[in-house]
């Protein structure tokens, strides 16, 4: 019976199981969150278990070059054009993808959203500083900013990572800050001060649980687009080693057999585009069910 | 920090607690106009004064009620006396020692004998933490309670202040706005504060909740003999809970005595307006004349001289416009009225307690021109 | 007496929520007559509100309404089409909300927001169609020497706006919230309407601006004629403007009659309590009385009073069905409680409290609430109870139209 006094009111992992149960609550009254949690499950599942589940190794040139993909039982989607078996570079791929994708977005969510979180709190100059700097940075291209990575670091997962999350920052210091400015004129910012709270106690305690909801869903929808970005980057031989077998690498690498093997290609895309269409609807069930003004106005 | 000269530094010309809890002196509170970069290089910032000069004091284990319409500068006056936001100039005392500049250690140290309450009970709770974090956050920042005692002082609070344990794990949104409110008082009350700042505590509920609310806090106030500074736009209320009552307009005081005197016996005509206008429910009036027109003017470039000549229902004359009437006692003075038609409140024998004062310029003067001049009598 | 100007009978008004039937209306039956002043004074969440929108139809799709009848003037709203309705709206019937700066436009000056309205329920003559709305709106404005910006200016001055030929051309945050209430109400003017519902009309307003704004109010009902629903929580504002008032409870009108009646001989323990626990300019009590608990939940509502819980007179017959009670003729008008302790057989003390409940009672109880069921299932009764298209009370066979029971809007 000591949960009568918990005053922890019900967490999982720090999340409130109230916030949860919304969640699972949207998925089961909307088809499109659904089919959202449906397609991240099966990409994250692909990624994780890839060693697992792969039938060959993504290096291993077993097959004959451009082997028909004609579903055949040894290679269900064909092999590409060093003879690799597509499928399994495709569920490695995942995991690169993923990788980068999750990286980039949690590389620029932390930055900006402690810039968000300094400038909104502190306004007047801090606030003038931070977000002019974010300005600069937003006006930069990221693209050049990763071939600049790219000649003088060379190829690399990590610089991908960099390359592709410098570009996020600026989203998040502004959704961040916007968030902080109308949070700062709640009474509560005002109560815990009273109540004898220091600045950053009151920026983690009290200021950032709340802006959570809008970054949770931003950062949802940029790792689709740094997923993009990535096969982007690949594509145009920017990314990661030819040799890894990313989706954006696999895209690019098909594009010249594209008349006689499109599956090389086709596949990827339709993957890329797959994947992209569900982690945003993934998206928007967490956006319905973390929104608390919803549940408030009961 | 008081880099605004104080621009009439007068000693308080009325001294009416011996030894208060709380005393500002000359207390003003500037904020400056939100301006654009290009603003900022042209050109003086305006500012405004929300407030403009204030005395006021408060004694131990009494109530000072602040009345106001919205925009006098009552919520700032509660937000600077709390020290939540720092004085533009004027000086703040709290039982004897100087907190006009306290900071770190020093200030937090007087966050536990200072308490606020706020106005919207929504918004002055976070909706992220439980009922039980939010009391318990105040008794772990000053180190009083932790563990099974910080539970067993929860569980203490919520009864004090009516609510059940089982209500430890709620959240905001599940309460009602009174039971919020009662959150937000055992969040107060948990430090064991010697005074709280209560700013418009009841206005957002509804009227019978009101009255629990109320007598919650009178009841709490006997029990552990707490000082209020109780700030209100309604009258009623104000004269039901407070001791000592001080009006306010356009930042500045321009009545204050004992309950009696601002009830019994007002003088001030902003007071006498507003008396007037309450709706009643003894049912004494029927459709009765608003005796104050208009609006409030801007804080930003207030009148000169008298702040309320603009809309003064008794305007003496070209006095009220060229001087700045100071708050000086009313007992004993000339230029008095008896309380307006059915606005005597509570019956007096007229007599002004010593610590009755206006700001007026019909101090002074003769009471028999102010009476034909008086629309109220 | 006169045909009242709003009739309305067995209102009830439900909402479909995730956890259950919320119900914000209840059996609300009430009229107001031409020039008449009527107060709705109830608590937050009281459905005070809701009865308003629901005789305006201005609920959406997620409120369902029903009522026995919704007269007006000789309408009958519920037969009304959406399209006569919305002439209706803002034109016979306008209204006046809480909050002037968002009832107002916030990109229009306020003369022209006054002007239009004036164009679409008046005869100026001049062309009110979407392209000449467009026009106006986004090239030329109104043009001053038309007649709806003269009228316009015309309602600025009828509400006390000083230079209404300037104030005419600002927009709405140039004005004080005293000045934009003002102008909400010219805007409720500008269809000569006969009925203006006022929702919290002064609530966001301070003391004296509120006195003024009443003022106003009931200045313009008398000059004109107009009759006033006002709905509104505070009693003392109630007391001041209003000539007959209707208490809201937990969505059902619990008295109702002349103001003077009820403040001063309140019947229902809810009015008797409200009128306690408010601290008064004019007493020196030292602790206010306070109501006891909470409102019930308006979902699932049980039948059955829904202040029994909190009531200090609660008695065995308090969960059987309401009815109302009329209290005696002498009063200078109809006041009404639904509360069984008025039941005429049924014992009660000095202080109020029930003593006895003898079985005739019970059985007179059964049999008016028996007496009510049928009523209601049985539209022809139902007719012939209040009144018809003539106004004359008539159960006649010969109508040509006959509604159910209960019209769904």
């Amino acid at each position: 019976m000591s949960s009568r006094f918990d005053t922890d009111g019900g967490r999982v992992f720090g999340i409130r199981t109230d916030l949860i149960e919304q969640f699972v609550d949207t998925v089961n009254r909307d088809l499109k969150a659904k089919i959202g949690v449906v397609i991240v499950t099966l990409f994250v599942i692909a990624a994780i278990l890839a060693p697992e589940l792969a039938p060959y190794d993504p290096m291993a040139q077993d097959f004959a070059p451009l082997q028909a993909p004609a579903l055949s039982s040894e290679t269900p989607l064909g092999t590409d054009s060093f003879g690799r078996d597509l499928l399994s570079r495709l569920m490695y791929g995942a995991r690169i993808s993923l990788g980068v994708g999750l990286g980039a977005v949690l590389f620029g969510a932390i930055t900006g959203v402690l810039l968000g979180l300094v400038a909104g709190f502190y306004g007047g100059w801090v606030d003038d500083l931070l977000m002019r700097s974010v300005d600069v940075m937003w006006a930069f291209p990221w693209l050049l900013i990763a071939i600049m990575l790219v000649a003088i670091f060379g190829q690399g997962v990590w610089n991908v990572v960099v390359a592709v999350g410098f570009a996020y920052i600026d989203d998040f210091a502004r959704i961040t800050r916007g968030e902080v400015l109308s949070i700062r004129e709640e009474e509560y910012v005002l109560a815990a001060e009273s109540v004898g709270l220091g600045d950053l106690e009151i920026i983690f305690e009290e200021v950032f649980p709340n802006t959570v909801a809008p970054i949770i869903v931003q950062f949802t929808v940029l790792v689709a687009r740094a997923m993009l970005a990535e096969a982007t980057l690949s594509f145009l031989g920017l990314g990661v080693k030819p040799s890894t077998p990313t989706w954006g690498a696999l895209l690019g690498q098909g594009r010249d057999f594209i008349t006689t093997a499109w599956w090389i290609s086709i596949i990827p895309g339709l993957l890329i585009m797959i994947t992209v269409l569900g982690i945003n609807l993934f998206g928007d069930a967490l956006r319905d069910a973390f929104d608390v003004r919803e549940v408030d106005s009961e | 920090m008081s880099t605004d000269s104080l621009e009439t530094s007068t000693t308080p010309a009325v001294e009416s607690i011996d030894e208060p809890l709380l005393r500002a002196t000359g207390l003003q509170k500037y904020f400056q106009t939100e301006t654009g970069l290009f603003d900022r290089f042209l050109g003086e910032p305006t500012h405004v004064k929300a407030v403009d000069g204030v005395d006021v004091a408060v004694g131990e284990r009494e109530t000072l009620g602040l009345v106001g319409e919205s925009g006098c500068g009552k919520t700032t006056l509660g937000r600077v006396l709390s020290r939540l936001y720092d004085p533009s100039a004027g000086t703040l005392e709290f039982d004897g020692e100087d907190i006009t500049d306290l900071e770190g250690a020093e200030l937090k140290r007087l966050r536990k004998r200072v308490q606020v309450i706020f106005q919207d009970p929504m918004s002055s709770l976070n909706p992220r933490k439980t009922a039980g974090e939010i009391v318990a956050k105040p008794l772990e920042v000053h180190d009083i309670a932790t563990g099974e005692e910080k539970q067993e002082r929860l569980a203490e609070l919520f009864d004090e202040v009516g609510l059940q344990e089982s209500h430890l794990d709620r959240y905001p949104h599940e309460f009602s706005g009174g039971q919020r409110q009662r959150i937000g008082i055992a969040r107060a009350l948990a430090v064991e504060p010697d005074l709280i700042i209560a700013d418009e505590p009841v206005s957002a509920l509804d009227v019978s909740v009101q009255a629990q609310i109320i007598n919650l806090m009178k009841r709490l106030q006997d029990k552990y003999g707490l000082s209020y500074v109780f700030i209100a736009h309604d009258l009623s209320v104000v004269k039901h809970i407070s001791d000592r009552v001080a009006v306010m307009y356009l930042g500045k005081i321009v009545e204050q005595g004992r309950k009696e005197d601002i009830f019994g016996n007002p003088q001030h005509p902003y007071t006498r307006a507003l008396l007037h206008s309450i709706p009643r429910v003894d049912g004494k009036r029927k459709r009765h004349e608003s005796l104050l027109e208009g609006n409030p003017p801007s804080p930003i470039d207030p009148p000169s001289g008298c702040r309320f000549r603009t809309r003064c229902p008794e305007y003496l004359g070209d006095e009220c416009a060229d001087t700045e009437p100071e708050l000086r006692a009313v007992a004993g003075e000339s230029g008095t009225v008896a309380p307006p038609e059915r606005v005597e409140m509570i019956s007096t024998d007229g007599e002004s307690s010593d610590e009755h004062a206006i700001a007026c310029h019909w101090l002074g003067k003769s009471s028999e021109r102010r009476e034909e001049q008086d629309p109220m009598t | 007496m006169n045909e009242p100007l709003l009739d309305v009978r067995g209102l009830t008004t439900s909402f479909e929520t995730g956890q259950g039937r919320l119900t914000a209306v209840d059996d609300v039956s009430f009229s107001i007559e031409e020039g008449e002043v009527f107060g709705v004074v109830g608590e937050s969440g009281s459905g005070k509100s809701v009865t308003a929108l629901s005789v305006m139809r201005l609920l959406d799709d997620a409120g369902t309404v029903e009522a026995d009848e919704v007269w007006f003037d000789g309408t009958d709203l519920l037969s009304l089409s959406e399209a006569e309705m919305r002439s209706i709206r803002g034109g016979e019937i306008s209204m006046i909300f809480q909050d002037p700066m968002t009832s107002l436009n916030p990109v229009m000056t306020i003369g022209e927001q006054i002007a239009e309205v004036v164009r679409h329920h008046g005869d100026t003559g001049e062309r009110t169609g979407f392209w000449s709305e467009m026009r106006r709106k986004y090239v030329t404005g109104t043009s001053t020497e038309s007649r709806s910006w003269r009228r316009a200016i015309e309602l600025l001055e009828t509400v006390g706006i000083p230079e209404p030929e300037q104030r005419a051309t600002e927009y709405p945050h140039q004005l004080s919230g005293g000045m934009r209430q003002r102008v909400v109400i010219a805007q409720a003017l500008a269809g000569d309407p006969s009925l203006i519902i006022a929702d919290e009309p002064t609530t966001a307003l301070d003391v004296s601006i509120e006195a003024q704004i009443l003022n106003e109010i009931l200045e313009l009902s008398e000059e004109f004629g107009i009759s006033v629903m006002l709905i509104t929580h505070d009693l003392g504002v109630v007391r001041e403007t209003c000539d007959r008032v209707a208490v809201m409870y937990a969505s059902e009108f619990m008295e109702t009659g002349h103001v003077d009646d009820l403040f001063e001989d309140p019947h229902h323990p809810y009015t008797e309590g409200l009128l306690a626990s408010i601290p008064r300019i004019d007493d020196d009590r030292e602790w206010l009385s306070v109501i006891e608990g909470t409102v019930p939940d308006l979902i699932d509502k049980p039948s059955g009073c829904p202040f029994q819980d909190r009531c200090d007179y609660a008695f065995e017959l308090c969960d059987r069905p309401l009815v109302e009670y009329e209290l005696d003729s002498t009063k200078r008008v109809r006041h009404a409680v639904r509360c069984h302790r008025e039941n005429e057989r049924v014992r009660v003390d000095e202080s109020g409290h029930v003593t006895d409940v003898p079985d005739e009672a019970v059985a007179a109880l059964e049999r008016r609430i028996e007496a009510e069921n049928d009523a209601s299932n049985d539209p022809a009764v139902a007719d012939s109870g209040i009144r018809t298209d003539g106004g004359s009370p008539t159960g006649g066979s010969d109508e040509p139209e006959r509604r159910g029971d209960r019209d769904e809007y």
